[in-house]
C-alpha cells in the first residue's frame, strides 16, 4: 500500500502502532508533490525542510493527538504566521502575516503537519483556480481539465495524494465544486462552525472554511478538530460539538433523502444525471425514502448571491491599499496613485469585476434595488430549506451541474462561469452544512459528486447519508 | 436597456480606487452590463413583507455572548509590524502627503 | 452682522470612550503611546483579522443614552462606511447606521429653558492618526488610535447660535464625566465637534441649505466657527447667491472656515449591515440595571444643591459641572461647614488653585473634612477671613490640618478689646499726622490705623473689633 494515498483514518492507526512514522507520511507526501506537482501545481508554497522538521519532532513526540503526523495542505487565503500568505494575488506582494488563522491552529495543536499552501482564484473568486496570479491548477485526472475552484489547489492535493488532508474555504461552492470536480470528499459545515478568524474575507457572511478528505470518515475525525466557538470571530457559534463520527455506521435505512426535482431538471448534464439518478435508486435499496422536495426560490440564488457576495467582498477588499502591507505601484506618486494604480496593478480582472460590481449595488441610490432585495430573496431561500426540511432529513443534489471542464473553456464568459455554482450557492446563502462525496464517473473517467445538505448545525446526520452515499457509489481511487 | 456605460464604469472605479487598464475596460464594462442584466432578475421576485437577513447566525445569541471584556491583550511588535509595509520609518507607516484634513469619523 | 437671519444648527460630537481596550480588539486604548505601538491584527486591518466587540463600550454608551433619556434599541446594527483614507485601516469604519444603540433623547439648556433633542447616539471605532510633516513631501501614520471606542452624539438642528452650541457641548462634557465614559478632554481629542449650520430668514420655519464645519477643537471655536458661517452664509443669501452643502474646515489660526470638499465631491459611503457583527443585542434587564446605576445627573444635582443647601443658582450650576467638584464639596458640607460659606470656598480659593495648577481635584492636597474645618474656624470668628487666606495656603504647601497650623502659629484671632488696647493706641501715637487729618475729616483713613493694628498684631485681630476699637479711641481724642 503506498503512504501517500492511505486515508487520515489509516495514517493514525500506522503510526499508532508504530508502523510509520509522521515523517514517513510528510515524505511519501512530499516525494508525491515532487513526482506530480509539476503538472498538476496545487501547492504555491512547500518549505520541504520545515515539513521534514515539524515531522521529526512530532516523531519524538510521546503525544497521540487526532491528526499526529496527518499531512495537511493550506488553501492561500488562511494565514499562517511567518509565511507567505498570497490568495494567489500580486497585491499581497510578499505579506507574511504576524499571526496564525484559528482553523489551522486547531489542525496543527491536532499533530497535522502543514504541508504547504495551495493554489486558488485570486481572493477565492472563481471556480476553476484559473484566475490565479500565479498560474491555474490542473485537474490531476485529466491535466487538460480545470480542477474545480476557488480551493482547486486543496482538492488536487489530496486527490492526487499529495496531502492526506486539505483544508479550502466555501463561499459559493469553493469546497464542494472542486470535491467534485477531483473525486474526494468536501465539506462546508454549517456558518459559524469552523472559525473564520485569518481566513482572507471574500464575502464575509457567506465564508466557511472546510476540509478535504478522502473519505467520509476522515472528514468526520477532522471536523471534530475543527469546529468550536472562537472567541476571536464574533459569528463563529456557541452551538455544542457533537462527535461527528457518531452516526457515521447507522446507515441510510429509513432516512428520509428529499430531491428538489424542479430545480435540478433545468440544468443537468447527462452525465451528472446518470449518475444522479443510479445513486438514488441504490439508496433506496439501501432502504432511503426519496422523497421530492421544493427550493422555490433557489434558481434565484445566484442572482441574489452575486448581490450579496460581492457587495462584502467590495468592502473586504478596499484594505488591500498599498499602505500597510503588499504590494504598492512603484508609478504611485501622490496618495491617490497609491490607491488606484496599486489596486489596477494588483488585482486580476475577475477581482475587478466583482469589486466594482460590489461597488455599484450598495452605491447611492441602489441599495434598496439591489442589495436590500437580494438579502430578502436570501430570506425566502433560507425559508424554502426550512420547508424542505420539514419533510425530509437531508437535501441531495448533484453538486455541480457538469463534471470538470476544460482549462479556458469558460473563463472568457463569466455568467457561463457562475453558472457551476448554482446547486452550491443557495446552501452559502442559507448557511447550512453540505458535503460532496464522489458518486460516479462521466463517460471520460471523471468523477461526479453528489451534494447532501442538512439542517443548520446538523453536520451528523449529513455525514451518516453521506456515508451511505460513499457506500454504494462506485467510485473509488484517487488520481495519483 | 444598458445600465453599465464607460461613465459608470469612470464613477465606480473612482468610488472603488481602483484604475481599469485601457485594455479592459471595453471587456469590463460589456460584462459587467450582462452581469447587472442577469442579477435584475430579482426585481420579477415577490419580496413584499419580506424581511432581508441580517448576518448569518442561525442562533439567537444571548446577550454578552460573542462581545469581549474589556481587557488589555498585548498585540504586535511595531518593527513585525512596519516591516510589512512597502514604506515606512522606524515609527510610522509613510505614505505620499495627504493634502488637507479630511477627518471622517 | 446681519439680523435678518437666524442660524439652524445641529451638532454631531465625538466622544471617544474611557475603556481600557479598544472597540472591536484587546489592544490598549490609552492615549500618548508610543506611535504604532498599540496595534494589533485587528486595528490594523490586517487580512483576515475579525472584530469582537468590547462589552464595556456597550455599557458606556447605554449610560449615556439613559442619562439623556434616549430609547435603548434592544438590537441595534453595526455597518460598515466605506472611505479611502490612510488614517482607516480597513478603509471602512465600523458604525452604525439605520440602527443606532440609542435615539429620541435630550438635553436641557439655560437652566432648562431650552432643549436641544439629541436625534441619536451610536457607536463607532476611531481612525488613527496622520502626522503632517511641514515641508515633507510624505505624511506619516499611526495606528495607536486606530479602533478607539467613540460614541458620536447626533442632535436635532434646535440649536440657534455660538452660545447654545457651546452650552451644549458643555453640558454634554459635564454628562460624560459624571457619566465616567469620556474624559472630556477636547484638546487631545476625546471630545470632537462637528457643525452642521444653515441660515434662515426669521420667523421661516423652512431649513436653508446646510454646510458642514469640521476640525472644532474647543469651545471657543465652536462659537467662533458659527459666528462665521452664519454671517458668512447670510450674506452669500443677502447677495442674492446660493450656499452650497459643502463641508468646510476650521482654521483656528485663521479664525475661518475653507472648503474642504464639495457637495459633488462628497462621499458615497455605501453603508451596509456588518457582516463580521451580530445585530447587538441589550436586555430591558440590561438597560434597567444599567439606569440603576447611574449616578445623580447634573441638573437633578444642581436642583438638590438649592434646595436642600439654599445656594443660589449661580453657585449650584458652578458646583455641579464636574461630579467630583460636586462631591468634594458635598464631603465638606457634610463635615460640618456651613453650605454657603464652603460654596465660596470650593468656587473661590479651591477651584483658582485647580486651574493654575491645571489638576484635578482628586490630585487636590487639601481634603474636604480640612477644609472644613478651615472654614469652620472662620465662621465661629476663631480665625478672621484674611487668616483664613493665609492659612488655606499652608496648608497647600504642608498638608497639615488646619486646626493645628492655627494652634501652632498661633493664628487665633484676638477678639478681646483689652488684648489689643495698648497696640491700638500704640499706633494712633505713632501717627499723629494721620490722627490730625482724620480729627480734620479725612475719615477714610480709619482703615489706614485699622491696617497698622492688624500688622502689629499680626492679622489675628478680629477686624471688625480693631476698627470699632480705633474708631472709639479717636473718638476720644476729639472729644479731648
Ligand atoms: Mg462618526
Ligand atoms: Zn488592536
Amino acid at each position: 500500500m503506498k503512504v501517500a494515498s492511505l486515508s487520515i483514518a489509516e495514517l493514525r492507526r500506522c503510526i499508532a502502532a508504530r508502523e510509520l512514522t509522521p515523517l514517513d507520511a510528510c515524505d511519501a507526501a512530499l516525494a508525491q508533490i515532487d513526482a506530480r506537482d509539476g503538472d498538476v501545481r496545487a501547492f504555491l508554497n512547500v518549505d520541504r525542510d520545515a515539513v521534514r522538521d515539524r515531522a521529526r519532532q512530532l516523531g519524538a513526540s510521546k503525544a497521540q493527538n487526532a491528526l499526529h503526523g496527518v499531512p495537511v495542505a493550506i488553501k492561500d487565503n488562511m494565514c499562517i504566521a511567518g509565511t507567505k500568505t498570497t490568495c494567489a494575488s500580486k497585491i499581497l506582494g510578499g505579506y507574511q502575516p504576524p499571526y496564525t488563522a484559528t482553523a489551522v491552529q486547531r489542525l496543527v495543536d491536532a499533530g497535522a503537519v502543514v504541508i504547504g499552501k495551495t493554489n486558488l482564484d485570486e481572493f477565492a473568486m472563481g471556480s476553476s483556480t484559473e484566475n490565479s496570479a500565479f498560474g491555474p491548477t490542473r485537474n490531476p485526472w485529466d491535466i487538460a481539465r480545470a480542477p474545480g475552484g476557488s480551493s482547486g489547489g486543496s482538492a488536487a492535493a489530496v486527490a492526487a495524494g499529495m496531502s492526506a488532508l486539505a483544508l479550502g474555504s466555501d463561499t459559493g461552492g469553493s469546497i464542494r465544486q472542486p470535491a467534485s470536480f477531483c473525486g474526494v470528499v468536501g465539506m462546508k459545515p454549517t456558518y459559524g462552525r469552523v472559525s473564520r478568524y485569518g481566513l482572507v474575507a471574500f464575502a464575509s457572511s457567506l465564508d466557511q472554511i472546510g476540509p478535504f478528505t478522502r473519505s467520509v470518515e476522515d472528514m468526520a475525525l477532522v471536523l471534530n478538530v475543527l469546529c468550536g466557538h472562537d472567541p476571536h470571530d464574533a459569528t463563529s457559534a456557541s452551538a455544542p460539538v457533537p462527535d461527528f463520527t457518531g452516526e457515521l455506521g447507522s446507515g441510510v435505512k429509513g432516512m428520509r433523502i428529499g430531491v428538489p426535482f424542479a430545480f435540478l431538471g433545468e440544468h443537468v448534464d447527462a452525465s451528472v444525471r446518470a449518475s444522479f439518478e443510479t445513486l438514488l435508486e441504490s439508496l433506496k435499496r439501501e432502504g432511503a425514502v426519496i422523497t421530492a422536495v421544493t427550493l422555490p426560490h433557489a434558481n434565484h440564488g445566484l442572482a441574489a448571491y452575486y448581490i450579496i457576495a460581492n457587495a462584502e467582498a467590495s468592502a473586504n477588499l478596499a484594505r488591500f491599499d498599498g499602505i500597510r502591507y503588499g504590494h504598492r505601484s512603484s508609478r504611485a506618486q501622490t496618495l491617490h496613485d497609491v490607491y488606484r494604480l496599486t489596486r489596477e496593478e494588483g488585482f486580476g480582472a475577475e477581482v475587478k469585476r466583482r469589486v466594482l460590481l460590489g461597488t455599484y449595488v450598495l452605491s447611492a441610490g441602489y441599495y434598496d434595488a439591489y442589495y436590500r432585495r437580494a438579502q430578502q430573496v436570501r430570506t425566502l431561500i433560507i425559508r424554502d430549506f426550512a420547508t424542505a426540511f420539514a419533510t425530509c432529513d437531508a437535501v441531495l443534489l448533484p453538486t455541480a451541474p457538469t463534471p470538470a471542464f476544460k482549462l479556458g473553456e469558460k473563463i472568457d464568459d463569466p455568467i457561463l462561469m457562475y453558472l457551476n455554482d448554482i446547486f452550491t450557492i443557495p446552501v452559502n446563502l442559507a448557511g447550512l452544512p453540505a458535503v460532496s462525496v464522489p458518486c460516479g464517473t462521466s463517460p471520460e473517467g471523471l468523477p461526479i459528486g453528489a451534494q447532501l445538505i442538512g439542517r443548520a448545525f446538523d453536520e451528523v446526520t449529513v455525514l451518516r447519508a453521506a456515508a451511505g452515499v460513499e457506500r454504494v457509489s462506485e467510485f473509488r481511487g484517487l488520481a495519483v | 436597456m444598458s445600465k453599465i456605460n464607460r461613465d459608470v464604469i469612470a464613477h465606480l472605479e473612482q468610488l472603488a480606487r481602483i484604475d481599469l487598464a485601457p485594455d479592459e475596460v471595453e471587456v469590463i464594462t460589456a460584462q459587467l452590463d450582462r452581469i447587472v442584466a442577469m442579477v435584475e432578475s430579482l426585481q420579477k421576485v415577490d419580496v413584499s413583507g419580506v424581511e432581508p437577513t441580517l448576518g448569518m447566525s442561525h442562533e439567537v445569541a444571548a446577550e454578552g455572548e460573542h462581545v469581549r471584556d474589556d481587557v488589555v491583550v498585548p498585540g504586535l511588535e511595531r518593527a513585525t509590524v512596519l516591516e510589512q509595509a512597502p514604506d515606512a520609518t522606524r515609527e510610522f507607516f509613510r505614505v505620499p502627503r495627504v493634502l488637507g484634513k479630511d477627518d471622517e469619523s | 452682522m446681519s439680523t435678518r437671519y437666524e442660524a439652524v444648527i445641529g451638532l454631531e460630537v465625538h466622544a471617544q470612550l474611557s475603556t481600557n481596550s479598544k472597540m472591536f480588539c484587546g489592544c490598549s486604548a490609552a492615549y500618548g503611546g508610543a506611535p504604532n505601538t498599540q496595534v494589533c491584527p485587528v486595528c490594523l486591518g490586517l487580512p483576515g483579522a475579525l472584530p469582537v466587540v468590547n462589552a464595556r463600550a456597550i455599557e458606556f454608551a447605554v449610560r449615556l443614552g439613559l442619562a439623556t433619556g434616549c430609547r435603548i434599541a434592544n438590537q441595534s446594527v453595526f455597518a460598515r462606511k466605506n472611505y479611502f483614507y490612510p488614517d482607516c485601516p480597513k478603509d471602512y469604519q465600523i458604525s452604525q447606521f439605520d440602527t443606532p444603540l440609542c435615539s429620541d433623547g435630550h438635553v436641557d439648556i439655560e437652566g432648562g429653558a431650552r432643549t436641544v433633542r439629541v436625534k441619536r447616539i451610536h457607536v463607532e471605532e476611531d481612525a488613527g492618526k496622520l502626522v503632517h510633516v511641514d515641508g515633507a513631501d510624505h505624511s506619516l501614520v499611526d495606528m495607536n488610535r486606530s479602533g478607539v471606542p467613540l460614541v458620536e452624539i447626533v442632535s436635532e438642528p434646535d440649536i440657534r447660535s455660538g452660545r447654545e452650541a457651546s452650552e451644549y457641548l458643555q453640558k454634554l462634557r459635564s454628562l460624560v464625566r459624571y457619566l465616567e465614559i469620556c474624559d472630556g478632554n477636547m484638546e487631545e481629542g476625546s471630545l470632537r465637534c462637528d457643525v452642521n449650520l444653515s441660515v434662515r430668514p426669521v420667523g421661516n420655519a423652512e431649513f436653508g441649505v446646510k454646510t458642514e464645519v469640521k476640525n472644532l477643537n474647543s469651545f471657543k471655536q465652536v462659537e467662533q466657527a458659527i459666528e462665521f458661517e452664519l454671517e458668512r452664509q447670510s450674506k452669500v443669501l443677502e447677495s442674492g447667491g446660493r450656499v452650497t452643502h459643502d463641508t468646510l474646515l476650521w482654521d483656528a489660526a485663521k479664525g475661518r472656515a475653507t472648503v474642504m470638499r464639495t457637495k459633488e465631491e462628497a462621499h458615497d459611503y455605501r453603508y451596509f449591515p456588518e457582516p463580521d457583527l451580530r445585530v447587538l443585542r441589550v436586555s430591558d434587564a440590561t438597560i434597567a440595571r444599567v439606569g440603576g446605576s447611574l449616578p445623580e445627573l447634573p441638573d437633578a444635582r444642581q436642583a438638590r444643591f438649592v434646595s436642600r443647601y439654599k445656594l443660589p443658582a449661580y453657585d449650584a450650576a458652578l458646583l455641579t459641572t464636574a461630579r467630583d467638584i460636586a462631591d468634594y464639596y458635598e464631603d465638606v458640607v457634610k463635615a460640618g461647614a456651613d453650605p454657603k460659606a464652603a460654596s465660596n470656598w470650593v468656587m473661590g480659593e479651591v477651584m483658582r488653585e485647580l486651574n493654575e495648577r491645571a489638576i484635578e481635584i482628586r490630585d487636590f492636597t487639601i481634603g474636604a473634612k480640612n477644609l472644613a474645618e478651615l472654614v469652620m474656624l472662620q465662621a465661629s470668628g476663631r480665625i478672621n477671613s484674611s487668616t483664613a487666606k493665609d492659612v488655606f495656603k499652608q496648608m497647600l504647601a504642608g498638608g497639615a490640618r488646619a486646626a493645628d497650623i492655627v494652634a501652632k502659629g498661633g493664628l487665633e484671632q484676638v477678639s478681646d478689646t483689652s488684648a489689643i488696647e495698648g497696640d491700638a493706641k500704640a499706633v494712633l501715637d505713632e501717627n499723629p499726622d494721620e490722627v490730625a487729618r482724620y480729627l480734620a475729616g479725612k475719615e477714610q483713613l480709619l482703615q489706614f490705623f485699622v491696617g497698622q493694628l492688624m500688622k502689629r498684631t499680626r492679622g489675628k485681630a478680629n477686624p471688625k473689633l480693631a476698627t470699632e476699637l480705633i474708631r472709639g479711641l479717636l473718638d476720644a481724642r476729639r472729644k479731648g
